[in-house]
């Protein structure tokens, strides 16, 4: 009995409060717990949670990536414009290349992102910034402002909508797979522990002799690799790609992040909170939607949430604080 | 002795250095950039109200962050404006222009103490406090005008500012002059590069740094309900989707003016002279027949390219102390 309390106590807040909302939308949004609705939830989920695997490891190490949108985007519409002109004659080896090419291309400018921002020791928010821009730009330039719609069906059926394996839809599995990776990944390995100690305290690990350049290096090359996947999988999923395909992406990929008991400050969270973190997102705009709320409002009321978890992560992280100092001095 | 005066010429002023070299550059290249009618429109038309955004990023850079806030506060603003003059001017045509100025600079100073509350007192990174207010803002421009613009501003509210050609200019110069004066001869000036730069040793030798925080904000909203005027006034509607791009320009112009995160090298002249360098460029692009669809991604690499320079200056001027 003790042991669930405790258990239950070490729940963040910000879960209980977003449960709270589920619960608000399963009782005022038509639909919303219907088979289709929820199935089209943990789709939606799929592409968000590969997106924030990256920003997961970059908040983790107390920096940010905004620029997942724009990699998206560009990887995407780099990928777009190699497979639509081969249209339904698309085989395997076309879709391999295709995930290759919008992976190699998110890591390559994730790999600028970690030069400019690890080695160089540039400001992340302007480096990023900067990148989002250029991709958003690169991508627009590229299509001459168009969408690019419209691809072979194997393409969309293999990395999105097809189900190979127990009538799971493929993006669901591809997600999973990679998150188990990751999972591996951040726990198991000196380089997922380099992670949370740069993040807790850069000196403290660089004097522990963690190469911390190194590991900054790699958040922002793997981030940027797996927002390229996230690309190639957006574009086989909505069968188009618009200059501003991942627009929005890089926000809700912090709300989850942060929902899922990530904190800003640094060095404390884990990937499967992230997972639940997405989950959340994505069922609050789905029930955004279905309460009938037009576009407008729910944009308003996407800054109220996401202003709302941020605010919440920061004043529970400086009650955290205060508590532990007032033991030390007790 | 003398070459590290020269150094020391050629770091401060580098940036007049780059856009006199670029005019010269567009001017060769191509035969309508240097015109009269070119140049009266980028300095009269273009950059008072560049300037004033390129102000308010100035502070909050010097304060060590980003305002994304500043794109859709215009929209938001010019959308609430846009329907007090509408609503108005028919009853009293002499007053209604302050009606609508008033509106702008009150609202534009409660979105600037919204974001400082949020930054100074619940201490969130400048960056998303400002990017969530601006889902808010934006979302209560939409639902307020739906997508519809307003045309019937009422024609004195246009008449006071597009009157006579040079009123946004002297406008723009006043503000600069007046923050400039601000930032470095008074005390509060000092107080905001002090905690800019290291806030928490600022709090220690007594700086009440949250009030500056708020207060800069408080500055940065109400010249963006100036922005908002001199903007609507320009454009000649008021509309919701306008000012998207606005932060990505300001970021841009302000860091290629050579202002650099909480440091003392934020200016108001660098801000001005990085405007001028930001036109130069993308009116020149225009004018060169580079497709405007490549614009952002220029923009991105701009943005980049002075990071960059402003390190290289560092190492040039650590060399010579």
């Amino acid at each position: 009995m003790n042991a669930a309390k405790r258990t239950l106590k070490k729940v963040p807040g910000i879960v209980w409060a977003s449960l709270v909302v589920l619960l608000l939308f399963c009782i005022f949004a038509k639909n919303f717990v219907k088979p289709q609705n929820i199935e089209n939830i943990i789709k939606n989920s799929s592409i968000l949670i590969v997106v924030s695997i990256g920003m997961t490891m970059a908040i983790l190490s107390k920096k940010i990536d905004i620029s997942v949108g724009g990699i998206m985007t560009f990887a995407g519409m780099c990928v777009a414009n190699y497979i639509k002109p081969i249209g339904d004659a698309v085989n395997a080896g076309n879709i391999v290349l295709a995930l290759l090419m919008g992976t190699a291309i998110g890591l390559a400018i994730g790999c600028f992102n970690g030069l400019m921002i690890g080695i160089f020791n540039f400001n992340y928010w302007l480096i990023t910034f900067a990148t989002m821009s250029m991709t958003y730009g690169l991508a627009q330039g590229m299509s001459g402002g168009n969408i690019v719609a419209g691809y072979g069906s194997l393409f969309r059926n293999t990395l999105a909508n097809g189900t190979a394996i127990l009538g799971i839809p493929n993006m669901v599995v591809i997600a999973l797979i990679i998150v188990l990776i990751m999972l591996c990944v951040l726990q198991r390995t000196s380089f997922g522990m380099h992670i949370y100690a740069v993040g807790d305290s850069e000196n403290c690990a660089r004097q522990s002799g963690i190469n911390v350049k190194k590991v900054r290096f790699l958040i922002y090359a793997v981030s940027g690799a797996l927002a390229g996947l996230g690309g190639v999988i957006l574009i086989a999923r909505t069968n188009s790609a618009a200059p501003n395909l991942g627009s929005g992406y890089e926000w809700n990929a912090i709300a989850a992040v942060i929902v899922g008991g990530t904190s800003m400050s640094g060095g404390k969270g884990n990937l499967i909170g992230t997972v639940y973190g997405v989950i959340i997102i994505t069922a609050v705009m789905s029930g955004l939607q279905l309460i009938g709320l037009n576009n407008y409002w729910q944009q308003f009321f996407k800054g109220i949430f996401i202003m709302t978890v941020i605010v919440i992560d920061v004043l529970s992280a400086r009650k955290r604080e205060k508590i532990a100092l007032r033991r030390r001095y007790k | 002795m003398s070459s590290v005066k020269f150094r020391n010429f050629f770091i401060r002023y580098s940036r007049v250095l780059i856009l006199i070299l670029l005019c010269i550059f567009f001017s060769v290249t191509t035969s309508t950039f240097m015109t009269k009618e070119n140049f009266a429109m980028i300095i009269l038309k273009q950059a008072p109200v560049s300037i004033i955004l390129a102000i308010i990023m100035t502070q909050t850079i010097i304060l060590g962050g980003i305002d994304l806030s500043m794109g859709s506060a215009v929209a938001m603003l010019s959308s609430i404006m846009g329907m007090a003059l509408n609503a108005t001017f028919r009853a009293m045509p002499n007053f209604s222009p302050w009606i609508g100025i008033v509106v702008a600079l009150g609202l534009g100073a409660c979105i600037g103490l919204a974001n400082g509350f949020l930054i100074a007192k619940i201490k969130i990174p400048t960056f998303i406090a400002t990017y969530s207010l601006q889902w808010i803002l934006k979302g209560i421009a939409l639902i307020l005008l739906g997508g519809k613009q307003i045309f019937d501003l009422g024609s004195n509210f246009r008449q006071m500012f597009i009157g006579w050609d040079g009123t946004l200019l002297a406008i723009a110069v006043v503000v600069s002059l007046i923050m400039h004066f601000v930032l470095k001869k008074t005390i509060f000036g000092h107080q905001v590069y002090a905690t800019g730069a290291n806030q928490a040793a600022a709090k220690l030798s007594g700086i009440r740094t949250q009030r500056v925080i708020m207060t800069v904000f408080l500055i940065n909203g109400i010249l963006v309900g100036l922005a908002t005027i001199m903007n609507t006034a320009y454009v000649g509607t008021a509309e919701p989707i306008t000012g998207d791009s606005f932060p990505l320009n300001a970021v841009a112009a302000t860091l290629i003016g050579g202002t650099s995160i909480g440091t003392v090298n934020g200016k108001i002249s660098n801000a001005i002279v990085g405007v001028l360098i930001f036109l130069v460029l993308t009116n020149g692009m225009v004018m060169a027949g580079v497709p405007a669809v490549w614009q952002q991604f220029v923009i991105g690499a701009v943005i980049v390219a002075a990071v960059v320079l402003e390190r290289g200056m560092e190492h040039i001027s650590v060399e010579t102390v």
